[in-house]
């Protein structure tokens, strides 16, 4: 199955590398401040 | 050749970076300023330094002759270095934080307790930051004989003074603010060249007919599975272990402005990435018999693009280049001045004069490389391929020591010494040697440096309390059971 003329290998990757900023950025702005405390 | 529209939006380009990095040079003044920019910047910036040093000459130029010459597969070399900024930042971005530094060899006499680690690993990256800075002043050499019809020497003498320029004088300042007007210009320059592109071939589903009809590997893996992943893994090792972008997490202001500029890093991967590869296999149909691949991005800007876009795209090159480059001289520069000279030979120096030679360490570091292009190492190879090679070597010695060594107490002096060494050799010897059984020279070293610190370290006294408490609190040495 192609999307666009890709093979699956190749659209599969935007899905990943997109998800790997949409998950990071959710994990850091669901960070409590809490997780800063000790950093000072 | 490119006209002189093409010339003038590069000129202009070149001078604001050139100004930029000189009226930066104001706020250094101490030793402090110009190698982690007092620790002053914002995620933001962080992360626009962090990308624009992971794209060079072997993403610009190398890369989109990659994606030119075996099709889209290329770009699945890049999720893993996002994925490795991520998990570098949080396994030892806050300690690193804590700590505040100014160079990656601190970190590791910090944690072991001896200054032989720090040597190793100054001497380390003082060799193969060379290399990696020879392959960015050799490909600029190219593009402006290829562009603008300038001999090779000539081209290279002006990326070299320029970027030498504004690094001595404004140290990470300049670098990273420099960086910052660089990934825009980068992200503006690939991105703007899709839909051109795209339009001159008949769209997105058009081009890859057009690809798949040279060669249907062209739009799905492209080369041998474990050829790539060696490549994934190279990249994405290199990405957590990388000395020159490990210090950007010192550059900002705390931990939580570290995380925020790996995301950002994160996000201009996909840009520019994106917008290269596009450019890449978009020539591919455009062009199919370009006599080299690494020509594929300087043809898009002079042969497709309208002037102001070509130039501004020709300055993407450029501007990737420099950006790594002035990075990986100022690292380089730190190893020899900080780590050896302010911390070995002279631990009195004033501030005065640690500025000094750190300014004088950079000139030398930047003007080797030039001149170790002209030896046949450097004539001859793929430019993407060196790189590899330079990148392949540090990350063989640095990942264990630094990102296991921060993370793992039991690691010992003795086991950071020898993983460094041995997987530095092992990594050379497997380069040498062609890579026997096809297998990638990273994989080999980095076997190797793991094994030697596990091993090692098992077999040698633990580090003491006192030494650990350098890097983990008090409190996370008691709930590891270490006593004192």
């Amino acid at each position: 199955m192609t999307i666009f003329g890709f093979y699956p290998s190749i659209w599969v990757y935007w899905v990943f590398h997109m998800a790997v900023v949409i998950v990071y950025g959710i994990y850091i702005l669901t960070r409590p401040d809490t997780d800063y405390a000790d950093d000072v | 050749m490119v006209t002189n529209y093409y010339v003038s939006v590069f000129v202009i380009y070149m001078l604001f970076v050139f100004g930029l990095g000189i009226y930066l040079s104001r706020w250094v003044k101490s030793e402090g300023d110009y190698w982690v920019a007092n620790r002053q910047l914002n995620g933001f910036v962080g992360g626009c330094s962090i990308a624009a040093t992971q794209m060079s000459a072997g993403s610009v130029i190398g890369s989109v002759g990659l994606w030119y010459g075996i099709g889209w597969a290329w770009i699945w070399v890049w999720p893993l270095i996002s994925v490795g900024y991520i998990i570098a930042v949080e396994l030892v971005g806050r300690k690193m934080q804590r700590l505040g530094y100014y160079t990656i060899p601190d970190y590791l006499e910090a944690r072991f307790g001896s200054n032989v680690p720090r040597a190793i690993a100054a001497a380390v990256i003082t060799i193969s930051f060379i290399a990696y800075i020879g392959a960015q002043t050799m490909a600029a050499g190219y593009i402006f004989r290829t562009l603008f019809g300038w001999p090779f020497v000539g081209g290279a003498i002006f990326f070299t003074g320029i970027y030498i320029a504004y690094t001595i004088l404004g140290g990470m300042f300049a670098v990273a603010y420099t960086d910052m007007v660089q990934v825009i210009v980068m992200s503006i320059g690939g991105m703007i060249a899709v839909p051109i592109i795209l339009d001159q071939v008949g769209g997105l589903t058009m081009l890859n007919a057009v690809v798949h009809s040279f060669k249907s590997s062209m739009v799905g893996l492209g080369m041998p599975p474990f050829k790539l992943f060696g490549f994934f893994i190279v990249f994405g090792l290199f990405s957590m272990s990388a000395p020159q972008l490990l210090i950007r997490i010192v550059t900002v202001k705390d931990f939580r402005q570290a995380r925020i500029a790996v995301w950002w890093a994160t996000l201009f991967n996909i840009l520019i990435i994106t917008g290269f590869a596009a450019i890449g296999v978009g020539c591919r149909a455009l062009f199919p018999e370009l006599a080299s691949w690494d020509l594929a991005s300087p043809t898009v800007a002079s042969s497709v693009l309208p002037p102001l876009l070509g130039g501004l795209l020709l300055s993407a090159l450029l501007a990737a280049m420099m950006s790594t480059t002035d990075s990986l001289l100022l690292t380089a520069g730190s190893a020899v001045a900080h780590d050896i000279y302010a911390k070995m030979i002279n631990p009195e120096a004033t501030e005065k004069q640690k500025l000094f030679i750190g300014r004088v360490a950079s000139l030398l570091v930047g003007v080797i490389p030039f001149v170790l292009i002209f030896t046949p190492y450097f004539k001859g190879a793929l430019i993407q391929f060196i790189v590899a090679s330079s990148v392949a070597l540090a990350a063989s010695t640095f990942f264990g020591p630094i990102i296991i060594g921060l993370t793992w107490k039991r690691a010992t002096k003795q086991g950071c010494i020898w993983a460094m060494i041995l997987g530095f050799v092992a990594d050379a010897i497997w380069l040498l040697l062609k890579k026997p059984f096809g297998i990638h020279e990273v994989l080999v070293g980095l076997s190797v440096s793991l094994l030697a610190l596990v091993i090692i370290s098992y077999n040698t006294p633990e580090t003491p309390r006192e030494q650990l408490e350098i890097i983990w609190t008090k409190k996370e040495l008691d709930e590891a059971g270490i006593g004192s």
